[in-house]
């Protein structure tokens, strides 16, 4: 953000917003120009959360690096950690050896995810446009989101659950149904957000024609996730470039094609239900067996083999103090993410650390197409263009 | 000489020289093959066989490190038997291998564990067929000094036996036979270890079985930074990494890659604690007034403004860095506009770089000498003196076996079991061997055409046995002893290693060695040169009363002059003002004490023997600032900038100012100085490079006093035994010290260490000279 502004008739003024604001959803910066109320033209000024985390990764283990996925969108961590285990898996040429039933956990957690960050962006997204009865509801159900995400890790914000390899433990008794518990009263839940919002006149009002960006410009921005789909792009690296064991389930790709925040939000309440297909599939056919991958020189070795054979113990010292030895070359690996296309560099030159690495963060790139939605647009659409767009600055400044 | 030859390894073509091995062959050509034994730094072993490869026509494996590249070769480093036996030799090593890397020091970089890593061993099915109660308890060496011995984590790769044969020239390992046929590293006459305590073994073994006693349980290893240095103790100048955690020394490490071949001494490897002596000095300190900086740059700038500037003299200590020592020479050239400087260069190198000719003073490389086919080490025991010039010559006469030694000293020392030709005169008869050499060479027609040529004489020495050496090689290092250097007719003893230097000019490398760390940085800024004060006329000087206020820079008076000296300069200096950061006798007589930091608490740069620019860089910290810029805020004070530009030396490499071409005449009179039954000689321990060197644990643990080395039969007539203290008189002074017989001390003559607190053998001999005759009793009913 260099931008000078000039002001071109009495009728300008230049506004900042931020980046303490109630409605930035973080440490964003806005400033406007504005013609009377009308936007001219906008610019995003990001960074205030920049924690240097790719620089952070030169400097450890790839086992290490894992809680720092954790903190980019803290909203849907177990995303995070999934992202990133499969892009080190893919630069270790282990992808196809992750054991079936972790990776039905992963999904799980996965899909568990998106619907828990979903529902914290409909909540402060409707709370921001004058819904404050959504907000409450959204957190009810998160809550029980994030109930079984602790029974599983016992941490209900940043989990560090998913491993290169597999994930760290099995699921515990009872959560299976637990989570049958939940798919099956989850869409009526959807429902009453429907209720509240989907007609409701102010809400209509605050969203429909706002906010527009068309499908070339979508495109020619980059951005991904429910935003691309709402511009009418049927685009779901779940299914189009498809990773773990989604080709074994079967689900729904919404797409909405009025381009605006309204139906960014309709492509959101709907990927809610998907997601609620997907976990349903998911208990059906969850085998069973080991969640780790085992003997692989990538992965601990279990605690029992380290305790008792001198060699487990020797390759575990060299795991854990050098770092994994992954082969010498670049990957790239992108996973859908709530917020779209989460993506993982990775270069390395053999060493136990990464050489370098790159996180390419949805949020980041969504945000930057933020100026194109806003022009011509009141000043107070900037609050729901923001909702709409749902980012999280932990992933963006990364 | 080198002969190229074609080979293929894993199909691919590569010329590579014919003396090397396969293993060597493929890692220039950055093909990898697992190797434990095998080290540039000793050669092949054949031990663990983990480097096995398959050769077209061969029947069995053979072993890269050992084997020969030869024309046509196709070789293949990688294939399923081969993994098969690498595995298996693994597995062995597992079997007997205590479960025990999480205390183990040497876990995170053990070989050990990185090559379980590599091979992926998920079984060992040895194991599961080995009854664990038959596997043997392996001695574990409580009872060694500094060095630490497991036998149960040993995998018998014998890299320590190597190192200490190879490199060391010390060969006290080796591969024993214990009860049944087991065997285990230990000593070869099964005594506790009693040794050179390099440390070498310690570095090379792959696994936790040799460490350091001094290190142990105190961190582990990915805990410390590494911080890259130079050596701070002697001229070798060894680059080593201080392992620091917490702002403390906790090892000293050194990687292959180093000129040194991460070779380190007993100072280098295990003296670190030397940086956290309770003896550093921490305050400024005026007539046993405690001051702070500021303070003590006001008094200190009135004291020299009230004395007369050519009544302020310096001294360094040729210890502290290029930059400090150039700073000093500045201090009084331009803000004190004298030259009434010298260092302690002078008593020494000084010397031989005052006469040795332009043309062959420059300085070479060490590895220089591993090469030369021919290496005379002249005038003392290198191996007590630069350990990394022993090593040197130990590689080319052992390892890679192009040179022949020749050790011209008057004792047998460690590297006459390198089969050198052994020259022996009588200590202080250092120029009867020289200028019979000299003559020797001239008879033979060296040097044809030199002016003064006429003027070479010779004596009855035999030097026939080097001549025909000489005439063989084409590439001769000769290397002059600071213990010859050190002989009042020392400047006899340069001009004479001139002459031959000269006569052999076109096939020479000269080296000098030190055991001043900055010795050659103190030489390269020209102290002492073009001025009539000069350290061995200190005494002079101070008793005409022509020094008020005397600097000295980390110079001990007390560690080249005899203590009575001392007294009489101090008596008969007004002021003396002491940088130093160690106490020492000399602190406590000083009137002004100006702490500086240890070379581990500061950057700059030492220059070592082979005239490299070494990068010193701070490691921990230390709350004074260093010499230089002390002396920069003095001369501030006194009204003179001093500009920082300067201090820095861009070069890597330096070069020294030498007279031309010319041969000198040499006055052969005996140095040998009073009357006596014995010569008694103050030479060096490896142990110590100065008196504060004997302030860390390593230094202590290895000789924690001066002993007298005397001869079998002379103890036997004079009825001393080990350990029993005697009498040493000489010049009206006597020192006493302990006895210790030492079989290859010639009869009649008698040697003690510098530099030990127990005694200051100067005393007997005085300072600027190390020879001297005296008495020696046995002291009645022992010391204390
Ligand atoms: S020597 Fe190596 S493998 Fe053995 S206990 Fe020590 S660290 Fe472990
Ligand atoms: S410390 Fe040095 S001299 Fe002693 S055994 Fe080890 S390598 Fe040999
Ligand atoms: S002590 Fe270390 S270097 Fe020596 S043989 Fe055993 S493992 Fe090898
Ligand atoms: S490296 Fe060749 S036998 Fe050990």
């Amino acid at each position: 953000m260099n931008k000078t502004y000039v002001v071109e008739n009495e009728r300008e003024v230049i506004v900042n917003m931020g980046p303490q604001h109630p409605s930035t959803h973080g440490v964003l910066r806005f400033v406007v120009k504005l013609d009377g109320e009308k936007i001219v033209e906008s610019d995003p000024d990001v960074g205030y959360l920049h924690r240097g985390f790719e620089k952070f990764a030169e400097n450890m283990t790839y086992q290490q690096f894992m809680p720092f996925t954790d903190r980019l969108d803290y909203l849907a961590s177990m995303n995070n950690n999934f992202a990133y285990a499969m892009a080190v898996e893919k630069l270790l040429g282990i992808s196809s050896q992750i054991p079936k039933r972790a990776e039905y956990i992963r999904v799980i957690m996965a899909e568990l995810g998106r619907i828990a960050s979903h529902l914290v962006w409909l909540a402060t997204h409707a709370l921001d446009i004058g819904a404050m009865t959504v907000f409450l509801y959204c957190f009810r159900e998160r809550e029980y989101i994030l109930d079984m995400y602790e029974m599983a890790c016992g941490n209900r914000l940043t989990y560090n659950y998913i491993r290169i390899g597999g994930v760290a433990r099995d699921l515990p008794d009872g959560f299976l149904d637990k989570l049958k518990e939940f798919v099956k009263l989850f869409p009526s839940k959807v429902k009453e957000y429907h209720t509240l919002l989907s007609k409701n006149r102010i809400w209509l009002k605050r969203t429909k024609g706002i906010g527009y960006i068309s499908k070339q410009d979508a495109i020619n921005w980059g951005i991904a996730g429910p935003c691309t789909r709402g511009s009418g792009i049927d685009w779901d690296l779940r299914r189009d470039m498809p990773y773990s064991v989604y080709p074994e389930l079967d689900f729904e790709i919404p797409v909405y094609h009025n381009c605006d925040v309204y139906d960014r939000y309709l492509v959101r309440m709907d990927e809610m239900i998907q997601s609620n297909r997907i976990l349903e599939q998911c208990i059906e056919k969850i085998p069973d067996g080991p969640v780790m991958m085992k003997d692989s020189p990538y992965v601990w070795d279990p605690k029992e083999d380290i305790m008792k054979k001198n060699y487990a113990l020797m390759k575990h010292f060299v795991k854990v103090v050098q770092g994994i030895k992954a082969p010498p070359g670049e990957t790239y690996f992108g996973a859908e993410n709530p917020k779209g296309e989460l993506g993982f560099y990775i270069y390395s030159n053999g060493e136990g650390v990464p050489y370098r690495m790159k996180i390419r963060s949805p949020s980041f790139i969504n945000l930057s197409a933020m100026p194109v939605m806003l022009k011509g647009h009141y000043i107070a659409d900037i609050i729901s263009v923001i909702g709409s767009l749902d980012f999280v600055f932990g992933e963006c400044d990364r | 000489m080198e002969k190229k030859v074609k080979i293929k390894i894993n199909g691919k073509e590569f010329e590579v020289d014919s003396e090397k091995s396969i293993l060597q062959a493929a890692r220039e050509n950055g093909i990898y093959i697992p190797a434990i034994c095998y080290s540039d730094r000793f050669g092949a072993i054949g031990a663990c066989r983990i480097c096995a490869v398959e050769i077209a026509g061969m029947k069995k494996p053979m072993l890269s490190c050992a084997a020969k590249v030869k024309d046509g070769m196709e070789v293949t480093t990688n294939s399923p038997a081969l993994d098969q036996l690498r595995r298996e030799i693994i597995y062995e090593w597992d079997t007997f291998h205590p479960l025990q890397c999480g205390v183990c020091d040497k876990s995170g970089e053990c070989e050990l564990q990185n090559i379980n890593y590599e091979f992926n061993i998920t079984e060992n099915p040895k194991e599961a067929q080995t009854d664990p109660l038959s596997i043997p308890q392996g001695t574990i060496h409580y009872e060694w000094k500094i060095i630490h011995h497991d036998a149960n984590l040993c995998i018998q790769c014998r890299r320590c036996v190597a190192v200490c044969d190879k490199v060391v020239n010390f060969g006290i390992l080796a591969l024993v036979k214990k009860d049944g046929d087991r065997k285990e590293i230990d000593t070869k006459d099964g005594k506790p270890l009693d040794c050179e305590f390099c440390g070498q073994c310690v570095s090379v073994c792959p696994t936790g079985a040799m460490s350091s006693k001094l290190f142990k349980y105190k961190a582990r290893a990915w805990e410390m930074e590494k911080v890259p240095t130079t050596c701070g103790f002697c001229s070798s100048g060894c680059q080593m990494d201080l392992n620091v955690k917490n702002n403390e020394i906790l090892r000293v490490t050194s990687e292959e890659y180093t000129p040194n071949m991460a070779n380190l001494c007993n100072l280098g490897r295990f003296n670190y604690s030397v940086s956290k002596s309770d003896r550093l000095i921490k305050d400024y300190s005026l007539n046993s007034k405690t001051l702070n900086q500021e303070a003590m740059l006001l008094e200190l700038s009135q004291i020299l403004k009230n004395t007369p500037k050519e009544k302020i003299f310096g001294i360094s200590g040729a210890r502290e860095t290029h930059e400090d020592n150039l700073a000093f020479k500045m201090f009084f050239n331009n803000t004190l506009s004298n030259n009434n400087i010298d260092s302690l260069s002078s008593t020494h190198i000084g010397k031989l770089y005052k006469y040795l000719p332009q043309s062959v003073n420059t300085l070479y490389d060490f590895s220089d000498i591993s090469d030369a086919n021919l290496i005379i080490c002249f005038g003392g025991d290198i191996a007590n003196e630069m350990p990394r010039i022993d090593w040197s010559i130990t590689r080319g006469a052992k390892l890679l076996k192009t040179s022949k030694v020749i050790s011209a000293y008057w004792k047998d020392t460690k590297i006459d079991t390198l089969g050198s030709i052994p020259l022996r005169y009588e200590p202080g008869r250092e120029l009867d061997f020289l200028t019979s050499f000299a003559f020797a060479l001239k008879s033979e027609g060296y040097g044809a055409g030199l002016d003064g040529l006429d003027s070479l004489t010779g004596s009855e020495f035999d030097v026939s046995s080097i001549m025909e050496e000489v005439k063989k090689a084409s590439n001769i290092a000769f290397i002059v002893c600071q213990e010859a250097l050190e002989r009042s007719n020392g400047e006899e003893i340069a001009k004479a290693v001139s002459n031959i230097a000269l006569l052999l000019k076109d096939k020479i490398k000269v080296y000098a060695s030190s055991k001043y760390n900055n010795a050659f940085g103190a030489l390269y800024n020209n102290y002492g040169s073009s001025n009539e004060f000069s350290i061995q006329r200190l005494l002079e000087f101070a008793k005409e009363g022509k020094i008020e206020t005397l600097i000295l820079l980390n110079a001990d008076l007390f560690s080249f002059l005899s203590d009575n000296e001392a007294k009489i300069v101090r008596d008969s200096v007004k002021n003396i003002v002491l940088f130093d950061t160690f106490e020492s006798k000399t602190s406590l007589i000083a009137n002004a004490i100006v702490p500086v930091p240890f070379f581990t608490s500061q950057s700059g740069t030492f220059i070592n023997a082979e005239g490299r620019v070494n990068k010193i860089n701070k490691a921990i910290e230390c709350n004074v600032p260093c010499a230089w810029e002390f002396l920069f805020k003095l001369s501030t004070n006194l009204g003179y900038n001093l500009s920082s530009a300067k201090l820095q030396l861009k070069d890597k490499k330096i070069t020294l100012n030498g007279p031309a071409d010319k041969i000198y005449t040499i006055n052969t009179n005996s140095s040998v100085k009073g009357d006596g039954e014995f010569v008694f000689i103050a030479n060096y321990s490896k142990f110590r490079t100065s008196v504060y060197s004997g302030y860390g644990e390593g230094a202590k643990l290895a000789q924690s006093q001066s002993v007298l080395h005397i001869s079998k039969e002379d103890a036997q007539r004079i009825g001393l035994n080990d350990g029993d203290i005697a009498n040493i008189e000489a010049n009206g002074a006597s020192i006493a010290l302990p006895v210790k017989i030492d079989e290859q001390m010639p009869k009649s003559v008698l040697a003690a260490q510098l530099w030990f607190e127990n005694t200051n053998p100067y005393n007997i001999t005085g300072g600027f000279n190390n020879l001297v005759r005296a008495n020696l009793t046995k002291a009645q009913g022992g010391l204390k």
